[in-house]
C-alpha cells in the first residue's frame, strides 16, 4: 500500500509569514538604523537563519513523502529513499517554545546508512508515519532511545520500557491503524 | 533543531521589545527627573551656566519630548537630536550624576562585577558539585548526614552576616584593608599587574559569601536530582548487567540531574552583572549593584534604565541559550502537558 504525505497549507502558510516577519526584524534594522557593530553582527547572525528557514519552508512546500512497504522516500530535488529493510533508527523529539512544554511540536528522525529524513508534526499522516517506522524498527530489533520511547508513548505507541509510564499502553497495528 | 531556534528567536524580539518598553515606563514613572530636580535646585541659586547645560541636556536627550519618542530614540529605533543614537547604536545614554557618558560609568565596575560574581559561581560548581554526588551516592552515612548540616547552615546565614565576619576576621588575623575589592590607592587607576594582584587578594571573601548560599543550595538540589534518577529502573538494569558504577554514574543518572541547571543558565547571566547588591553594599564592592541602587534613588534615568535593559537582555539570551541545550539533551515531552500539534 503506498500512502502519499505534504505538509498542509496553514503550516507553509504559517513557515513563510515566520520567515517574512523574521527578515523585517532583522534586515529593516541592519538597513536603516545604523546599528552598532555587535547588535549588527547578531542581526546579521539572525537576517542568515530566517533566510534558511525559508529556502527550508520553500523545500517543504515542494516537498512530497512516499511511504510504502518498500521503504519512505521523499520526492524532488533532494530526494532521499530509505529502504525498511536498511533501515538504522527511528527517533521522536519534541520541541516547544514554552517552559512548561505545552503547545509544541515532534519531529520525526528516520535513518538509513548515511542519509536522514527528517520530518515535522505539521505534516499530513504524521501519526500514521510515526506508527509505521517505529514498527519496522522495533521488527528489526533497533534500539530506542529513552526519550524515543517516551514520546512514543504520548502517541500510544509502545516499543516497550518506556519507564515511568502507565503499563498497558496500545501498541497499534500496521500502519497505525 | 533550525525549527526550534528561529521560533526561539522570534520569541525573543517582541520580548525585548517588551522589557524595553517596561524599563523605560517604571523608571520615568517618579515624578520629574533627574535634570528637572537639578535645574530647581539651580534656580535657587541662581547658577546661569548651569541652568543652560541642564536645557541643553534635556533638548539633546529629547526629555522634552513625549513619552512614547523618547523611548524609541532610547531604543535607538527613532531619530533624536543626533540622528539614530540608541541602545541599537551602541549609546547607552549619558549619566547625569556622574556627568559621564553610561558606558564609562559602567566599563571599570562592570568588569570587577564580572569578575566578581563569575569567580563566585565557578566557586559554587567546585565546591557543591563534588559534595552534591557525594551525599547522594552516600545516602543517610554520617559524611551524608554532615554535609547536610552544613549546607542547612550554609543556607540559613544571611550574606551580609557572613561578609561582616569574615570581614573582621581578615583585619583581625590576616591585617586586610576592611571592604572594597582592592587596596585604595589602586581605585581609578589603569589596570596593572600588582592592582590585578590586590583584587586577587580581596577577592575570597566576597567569593565565599556570595558562594556560601548558592553552594548549599545547589548541593541540595543536585543531591535531590542524582537520588531520583538512581533509583530508577534503567540504573537498577544496568548496575544488574554489569556496568561499573561510576560509569553508569557518569554517563546516565548525573547527566538527567544536571537538566535544572542547565535550565538555570538564563538566571545565571544576569547574576554574573548584577547579583549580589546587599553584599558589595555591606563590603564597600565598587562593582554594579551599588551604582544601580544610587542611579535608581537619584533618577538617573539613562543610567538605571541602560543597566537594567543590559541585565534583561543577558536574561533573555541566558534563557535562549539554557532552551537550545534542554532541548538538543532531553526533547522529551511531558505526558501531562498540551498538544503535540
Amino acid at each position: 500500500m503506498t500512502r502519499l504525505h505534504r505538509y498542509g497549507r496553514r503550516a507553509i502558510v504559517i513557515g513563510y509569514a515566520r520567515t517574512a516577519l523574521g527578515l523585517s526584524c532583522t534586515l529593516l534594522p541592519l538597513g536603516v538604523m545604523q546599528p552598532a557593530l555587535w547588535v549588527g553582527v547578531a542581526l546579521t547572525v539572525g537576517a542568515t537563519l530566517f533566510l534558511i528557514d525559508g529556502a527550508r519552508c520553500a523545500g517543504r512546500h515542494a516537498m512530497k513523502l512516499v511511504v510504502d512497504d518498500a521503504g519512505i522516500r521523499v520526492l524532488g530535488l533532494f530526494g532521499v529513499t530509505i529502504g525498511w529493510d536498511r533501515l538504522r533508527a527511528v527517533e521522536l523529539a519534541y520541541y516547544s517554545t514554552r517552559r512548561d512544554r505545552g503547545a509544541g511540536w515532534m519531529q520525526l528522525v528516520i535513518r538509513g546508512p548515511g542519509k536522514a529524513i527528517r520530518v515535522d508534526s505539521d505534516i499530513d499522516g504524521f501519526d500514521r508515519i510515526v506508527a509505521t517506522a517505529s514498527r519496522r524498527a522495533l521488527q528489526l530489533g533497533r534500539p530506542f532511545h529513552e526519550r524515543t520511547r517516551i514520546n512514543l508513548a504520548s502517541l500510544s505507541i509502545d516499543v516497550g520500557g518506556a519507564a515511568g509510564y502507565a503499563p498497558g499502553t496500545v501498541v497499534r497495528g500496521a500502519d497505525g491503524a | 533543531m533550525l525549527n526550534y531556534t528561529i521560533r526561539r528567536i522570534l520569541i525573543m524580539i517582541p520580548t525585548l521589545l517588551v522589557i524595553s518598553l517596561l524599563t523605560f515606563t517604571i523608571i520615568k514613572l517618579p515624578p520629574g527627573d533627574f535634570l528637572s530636580n537639578q535645574i530647581a535646585e539651580l534656580q535657587s541659586q541662581g547658577d546661569r551656566s548651569a541652568l543652560e547645560r541642564a536645557a541643553f541636556l534635556r533638548k539633546q536627550y529629547g526629555l522634552d519630548r513625549p513619552f512614547i519618542e523618547q523611548y524609541a530614540t532610547w531604543v535607538g529605533i527613532w531619530p533624536g537630536e543626533r540622528g539614530f543614537s540608541g541602545l541599537l547604536q551602541g549609546d547607552w545614554g549619558w549619566s547625569f550624576e556622574y556627568n559621564l557618558p553610561v558606558g564609562e560609568v559602567v566599563g571599570d565596575r562592570l568588569i570587577l562585577t564580572f569578575i566578581l560574581n563569575f569567580s563566585a559561581i565557578l566557586f559554587t560548581w567546585l565546591v557543591a558539585f563534588p559534595i552534591g554526588v557525594y551525599s547522594a551516592t552516600r545516602q543517610y552515612s554520617w559524611g551524608d548526614y554532615g554535609l547536610t548540616l552544613l549546607g542547612y547552615v550554609g543556607l540559613a546565614t544571611p550574606s551580609f552576616l557572613l561578609a561582616l565576619v569574615l570581614m573582621y576576621f581578615a583585619n583581625v588575623h590576616f591585617g586586610m584593608s576592611i571592604g572594597g575589592i582592592m587596596d585604595p590607592q589602586y581605585l581609578g587607576q589603569q589596570w596593572s599587574w600588582d592592582k590585578v594582584a590586590s583584587v586577587l587578594k580581596h577577592l575570597w571573601i566576597p567569593v565565599i559569601v556570595i558562594g556560601t548560599a548558592s553552594t548549599a543550595g545547589m548541593i541540595r538540589r543536585l543531591r535531590a536530582n542524582l537520588l531520583d534518577e538512581l533509583q530508577k529502573q534503567y540504573v537498577v538494569t544496568a548496575r544488574a548487567k554489569g556496568v561499573p558504577r561510576l560509569r553508569l554514574l557518569i554517563k546516565y543518572p548525573l547527566r538527567m540531574a544536571l537538566n535544572p541547571f542547565i535550565a538555570d543558565i538564563g538566571n545565571l547571566l544576569p547574576s554574573i552583572v548584577s547579583g549580589s547588591a546587599i553584599v558589595a553594599v555591606v563590603l564597600s564592592l565598587q562593582t554594579a549593584g551599588p551604582m544601580l541602587l544610587s542611579a535608581l534613588r537619584s533618577q538617573d534615568q539613562y543610567l538605571a534604565g541602560s543597566f537594567l535593559m543590559f541585565m534583561s537582555l543577558l536574561t533573555v539570551f541566558g534563557m535562549f541559550i539554557s532552551d537550545l541545550l534542554l532541548a538538543a539533551l532531553d526533547p522529551r515531552i511531558r505526558l501531562s502537558g498540551g498538544s503535540v500539534k
